[in-house]
């Protein structure tokens, strides 16, 4: 097989992987095994959050490529099928032609609709005022909330806006909406409500991804995943703080 | 306790929609959470220390997350990110900034602490499971490429 097309679909699918959040090591054995599985022995992967580095050390065809990922979400599913496809590809029931096929379905496959999202994220921070021992008033008051936040949110991220001040207005926006509902009248421990809206935002897949990442020994995925999380953090404090410092 | 684990339930379900779990996942990855919040409340009932029920709430995650990956043949994260979120210390985040701004830095800095070290607590029990299964695994493999060299031989022999 042609060398310049087996490292267009290796990178392919690990960029793929990488933009959708799957840790360092998974992204670097997928790019390894799909070289292997088309004839080529010597490959060495280099993966960092921001970019992928791909050398091919045959004799015949050798080269190093790098690919820039700039854009980073959240997409589980579409991690679980580049993994299907890929354990094809190394069992050889798939040829790489439908590989590279499959792996361009799935990356124009769509998400979840919005407003399913939306709703979802509003049911899960309402359950949480629930667990956060709230009771009606703030389970509804929590999942308008919410809704509300993830909406604006969802604005912002369609002109590019830096995750920092993405989640500092996200916990700026809970922080104040709770009070205002609260000044309302309605009878709710704003607290609650704050708590449970936020923890849609936390950075709960940074911090799983750089705890797998370092124990496998990717130290630079593994620190710079930790401080992604760390600024995730103060970042929603953040907001929640400029809110509260104007109400006390 | 029942009426937790059912909310927790619903709530990882939900959460896992907001990442993208296929659909055939989302019970498994829901079920993670709730083992993982039952397991912290049961610990805190026993033990009265957060820290260490947080502990065990992060490994029983981790432990499902990882049999459960073995089983359906699916990568960990899609079991363990919906998962552990009913452990994140979004509650002690949010006071130790309410005590700061109302100038109470006492309280603050007891609270902040408690982030930290639940996030470690949190880690750390990842950590526990992930490099116990690293072990596993190596050693499974092995034991099949040891059995392949094997049956090599044997067609040699023949």
């Amino acid at each position: 097989m042609d060398c310049i097309y087996c490292k267009k679909v290796a990178l392919y699918a690990g960029s793929l992987m990488l933009k959708n959040g799957a840790e360092t090591f998974r992204v670097e054995e997928i790019m390894k095994y799909i070289m292997q599985a088309s004839g080529y022995e010597e490959v060495d992967a280099f993966v960092t959050p921001t970019g992928i580095f791909l050398s091919i050390g045959d004799d015949s065809s050798s080269g190093t490529y790098i690919k820039r990922i700039s854009e980073r979400s959240i997409n589980l599913s579409k991690i679980d099928k580049v993994n299907t496809v890929s354990r094809k590809l190394c069992a050889g029931e798939i040829s790489i032609e439908k590989a590279y096929f499959l792996f361009k379905q799935i990356d124009l496959e769509p998400p979840y609709r919005l407003i399913v999202k939306l709703l979802a994220s509003a049911l899960t921070a309402a359950f949480f005022s629930l667990l956060f021992k709230g009771s009606f008033p703030e389970f509804t008051a929590t999942f308008t909330v919410n809704i509300l936040m993830q909406l604006i949110l969802s604005l912002l991220n369609k002109y590019n806006i830096s995750f920092f001040l993405t989640n500092l207005s996200g916990g700026a926006i809970s922080a104040f909406l709770s009070i205002l509902i609260m000044k309302m009248g309605f009878p709710i421990d704003s607290n609650i409500v704050i708590i449970s809206s936020i923890m849609t935002l936390v950075p709960g897949v940074a911090i799983t991804n750089s705890i797998r990442d370092t124990f496998h020994g990717d130290l630079l995925s593994g620190v710079a995943r930790m401080a992604e999380a760390v600024f995730i953090a103060m970042a929603i404090a953040g907001g929640v703080g400029i809110v509260l410092n104007f109400t006390f | 306790m029942f009426k937790d684990f059912i909310i927790a339930l619903l709530a990882c379900i939900c959460f896992s929609i907001v990442f993208d779990v296929p659909k055939k996942y989302l019970f498994l990855s829901g079920f993670g959470g709730a083992l993982a919040w039952i397991s912290y409340l049961i610990c805190l009932n026993i033990t009265d220390s957060t820290i260490l029920s947080c502990f065990i709430g992060a490994v029983s995650v981790g432990l499902f997350g990882e049999i459960a990956a073995i089983y359906k043949k699916a990568p960990v994260p899609l079991f363990i990110i919906p998962g552990i979120i009913t452990l994140v210390p979004g509650a002690n985040m949010y006071y130790s900034m309410f005590y700061i701004i109302k100038g109470d830095f006492q309280s603050a800095s007891i609270q902040g602490s408690q982030t930290l070290l639940l996030a470690g607590a949190i880690a750390s029990g990842l950590i526990v499971i992930t490099s116990i299964f690293k072990v596993v695994k190596r050693g499974t493999q092995n034991h099949k490429i040891k059995k392949k060299i094997m049956d090599n031989k044997k067609v040699k022999c023949d």
